[in-house]
């Protein structure tokens, strides 16, 4: 088995005929003297070196039990499930929590619009109630009568103040030029 | 020698092994290889030459583009009544090309909405070969709940082709109440007639976006480019409910009982233009949908769309130019020449029987159309015609309603020798029920003109509120001559003047009377069927209420229809306004000179049966308004008084004063010398001296 340098040689050297100590030693030579073989490599370190494989029956070698060390391939094992789990699940959270939000959210945006809906119908049907002709027509039916003008007196107009005066009335009514003049 | 072999046995297989693991090795790299690149090669496909389509196909699936609709503004009362309300709902739209079995389909549709099969199924066919390549069918608009539901299931059930959309129903939950006023939206939920469409821009809105993600079961699970709605502004009209809804239906009752075709009222606060109630005969519902002509007809607002000739309550006009024009005063001697003038060949006649010389205050009372050509013949064209144009007649007075007349009232120089007469009695002229109570209020307001108001405030949701500002008012006639007119004009409700079905108990009122005969373009001769109408203003002392009603195509005069109909607003306008009554209820009227009833021009029929007892002007006392301000008093003056001789002085004179700040009094509201009711307040500033 050769080295890597070796290995690599073959594809940077020309023809496989020329591999040999003499080629080496002429590209050492070549290194010293590169006027002679101006386009000789220089050969990589140690490229001399060759290993033989020699074949080792190790067929009965019994590996020894060593709980410590199953336990601690399990620990790091484990441990790095866990972390890259932790890992996984830190970088995931959020989204995971911004998606159920947005279902929560979506869902509350459905039932708040659902509520104004049922506002604006009870607001019609208010309305629909408190209809003047409706309320004419019961009140007939109940022999109610409106007062005689003789009968209303008005306690509240007498005393009501001006900052009492209903948010409804708007801004004050127009003041002739005269008597904005004063 | 056995180990030896065993040796050498275990050694080849091992060899045989590893070959063979290592050839495994290879093919389950290939294998990874080949996975790995197939796998490469799809994200390329997938990624990089079709990125566009597929996220196209992705956004489709996962995103949904939806419009958030915006409300339309709600209309309201002033004290918030709901007159007009949008609400969501859904309608349903098909694609007939995503459908196999039309007769299946329509069969369910149809069952689901409570819609006929065929018809149904009609629709699809006609859509899906329509010229213009289909497109979505609208299967049915404002689905009720079941049928909501109902779709909804549908979808679920993977029915393609199916979807449905928002929509915006109007609801007028008052029905017919205000209606011209209110108006009407058409199919689109634009206005079509009245605020609605007077006011669409800001009632309308403006419609926002947003895309929503969903997840595989399509619920929506977030939104993003969410643009907001803008909904429309929600209008608070200056309209009384109350007072609006006694108007229609005295206007109702009037017009019913005396066969007229059409009518009009409106009550005004002159002292702010606001409109508190504007009733048209015939009326309307606008949650109907229009049918025909007859319901369009119905729709339009006569008080600000159609001008008629006022008749005699032009009168008030004419001689109001007068008090201002020329040196007549209410007891100035006017010669209404027996019944009849002859003015450059045209003779024009009393109604009925001819007066001799009366006092112009009577003139008023008695509606002489010869004293009123009299009297305008002293004021002269130029004269006249200004004073008319300063009452706001010939041009629109600017209420954001659509169709909006502004009357007739040609320039002197158009006028022909007699027109002066015409117009001094209200002819030649053309006016809105609206233009007249405008008028009206410039002799209620002291002679000052404000502009009618019928909005009163506006507000989008979440913004703050927009009250709309009185216009500034403008100077027509001399305060002084305003209450002159307005003690003629109390003249015209007494026993014998022709508005005395228009008395309000308890409190005093003026008023005119008219009855203009109307004009048969066809037959080009004037009919015997009259435009009746009535304008006053109650409490004299201080016009808290201007209201003109207009009936027309009666046989009837104006002081026998259109005066009652002022009664019966004018007294529950102010009994809910709350206003104290001015004259105690024993003291109705004054009486005066009694009048042959047979020689009024506008006629003073009997009161209605059923007047209470102490209402009736036989049994009240006289009051005269300009000599004695009945239970009332002049505004003392307060200027420069400390404020416990200022609080004194209001006291002895019945008036409640409103102190602001503090010192010696530097102004006072209303002015010194102003005719006040009893409990009225008066506002006093006070401040240090310096």
């Amino acid at each position: 088995m050769a080295t890597l340098v070796a290995f690599l040689n073959r594809f940077t050297w020309a023809g496989a005929a020329d591999r040999s100590a003499s080629t080496v030693d002429n590209r050492a030579q070549a290194a010293t003297k590169p006027a002679a073989q101006p386009f000789l490599l220089r050969p990589f370190p140690g490229e001399e070196i060759y290993f033989v494989p020699k074949r080792l029956d190790n067929s009965r070698v019994v590996r020894e039990a060593d709980p410590a060390a199953a336990k601690q391939q399990i620990a790091t094992f484990s441990g790095a499930t866990v972390a890259a789990f932790l890992v996984i699940l830190l970088l995931g959270l959020p989204q995971f929590y911004r998606t159920m939000a947005g279902f929560q959210v979506e869902k509350l945006k459905a039932e708040q619009d659902k509520l104004i809906q049922q506002k604006t119908e009870l607001i019609v049907e208010e309305a629909s109630l408190t209809r003047l002709e409706r309320l004419s027509e019961l009140a007939a039916a109940k022999n109610l009568v409106e007062p005689k003008p003789n009968s209303v007196v008005h306690l509240k107009n007498l005393h009501r103040r001006p900052d009492q005066a209903k948010k409804t009335d708007g801004p004050t009514g127009v003041v002739p030029a005269k008597e904005i003049a004063q | 020698m056995t180990e030896h072999h065993d040796i050498a046995s275990t050694g080849a297989n091992v060899d045989r092994l590893s070959e063979h693991s290592a050839k495994r090795l290879l093919w389950l790299g290939g294998v990874a290889l080949l996975w790995g690149l197939t796998l490469a090669g799809r994200l390329i496909y997938l990624q990089i030459l079709h990125y566009d389509e597929w996220t196209e196909k992705a956004r489709m699936q996962q995103q949904d583009t939806e419009t958030l609709m915006a409300t339309r503004g709600a209309i309201l009362d002033r004290e918030s009544n709901e007159f007009a309300v949008s609400r969501t709902t859904k309608y349903v739209v098909l694609n007939p090309k995503q459908i196999a079995d039309t007769d299946m389909a329509a069969g369910m549709l149809a069952r689901f909405l409570h819609m006929d099969k065929d018809a149904v199924a009609q629709m699809i066919h006609r859509k899906r070969e329509a010229a213009s390549g289909g497109g979505f069918l609208v299967l049915k608009r404002k689905l009720a709940q079941e049928e909501l539901e109902s779709i909804l299931n549908l979808k679920k059930s993977k029915f393609k082709g199916l979807a449905l959309r928002d929509e915006s129903v109007r609801i007028y939950p008052k029905g017919s109440l205000a209606s011209h006023v209110i108006g009407a939206v058409d199919h689109e939920d634009k206005g079509s007639s009245g605020i609605e469409l007077g006011l669409e821009d800001e009632l309308q809105g403006l419609a926002g976006s947003r895309r929503v993600l969903r997840d595989s079961i399509d619920r929506r699970y977030g939104a993003k480019e969410e643009v907001k709605p803008v909904h429309g502004k929600n209008i608070w009209l200056t309209i009384d409910e109350r007072i609006q809804f006694t108007a229609e239906q005295a206007l109702k009752s009037a017009a019913e009982g005396c066969r007229c075709k059409t009518g009009s009222v409106v009550v005004m606060d002159p002292r702010n233009g606001d409109i508190l109630a504007m009733a048209n005969y015939p009326s309307f519902d606008p949650n109907d949908p229009v049918r025909s002509s007859q319901d369009m007809a119905a729709r339009l607002n006569l008080a600000v769309a159609a001008p008629f000739e006022p008749g005699s309550v032009f009168k008030v006009f004419t001689l109001s130019a007068a008090l201002e024009t020329t040196d007549l005063g209410p007891e100035s001697p006017i010669n209404c020449l027996n019944g009849s003038i002859n003015l450059h060949g045209r003779v024009i006649h009393e109604a009925k029987r001819g007066f001799g010389v009366l006092p112009m205050r009577q003139v008023l009372a008695r509606s002489s159309n010869v004293g009123a050509i009299q009297v305008g013949l002293r004021v002269g064209s130029n004269n006249l015609y200004k004073y008319l144009a300063q009452f706001g007649f010939g041009k629109r007075t600017g209420v954001p309603l659509p169709s909006e007349s502004g009357g007739l009232l040609h320039e002197p120089s158009k006028w022909d020798a007699t027109s002066i007469g015409s117009v001094a009695m209200g002819h030649a002229v053309m006016t809105t029920t609206l233009q007249l109570a405008q008028a009206g209020s410039v002799i209620a307001n002291n002679g000052y003109m404000v502009r009618p108001r019928i909005v009163l405030k506006r507000q989008r949701p979440g913004a703050p509120v927009e009250w709309e500002p009185s216009a500034q008012a403008v100077k027509v006639l001399n305060e002084t001559n305003a209450f002159k007119m307005r003690d003629m004009m109390h003249d015209v409700v007494l026993p014998g003047g022709t508005g005395t079905r228009a008395q309000v108990a308890g409190y005093l009122t003026g008023g005119k009377t008219g009855s203009a005969q109307i004009y048969d373009a066809a037959t080009k001769a004037y009919t015997h069927k009259y435009n009746a109408s009535f304008l006053g203003m109650v409490p004299l002392t201080n016009p808290r209420l201007v209201v003109v009603v207009t009936l027309n195509g009666s046989a009837e005069y104006g002081g026998t229809i259109a005066a009652p109909v002022f009664r019966e607003v004018a007294a529950a306008g102010l009994r809910y306004l709350e206003v104290p009554r001015d004259i105690e209820p024993a003291q109705v009227a004054r009486k005066m000179p009694a009048p042959d009833r047979e020689t009024e021009n506008d006629a003073s029929e009997p009161l209605p049966a059923g007047t209470p007892a102490d209402e009736t002007p036989e049994k009240a006392g006289a009051i005269k308004l300009a000599t004695a301000p009945v239970s009332g008093a002049r505004a003392p003056n307060l200027m420069g008084k400390t404020m416990r001789a200022a609080i004194s002085e209001a006291t002895k004179a019945g008036l409640v004063l409103e102190a602001r700040g503090a010192g010696v009094a530097r102004s006072q509201r209303p002015p010194p010398g102003k005719l006040m009711a009893r409990g009225d307040h008066i506002v006093v500033e006070f401040r240090r001296r310096r």
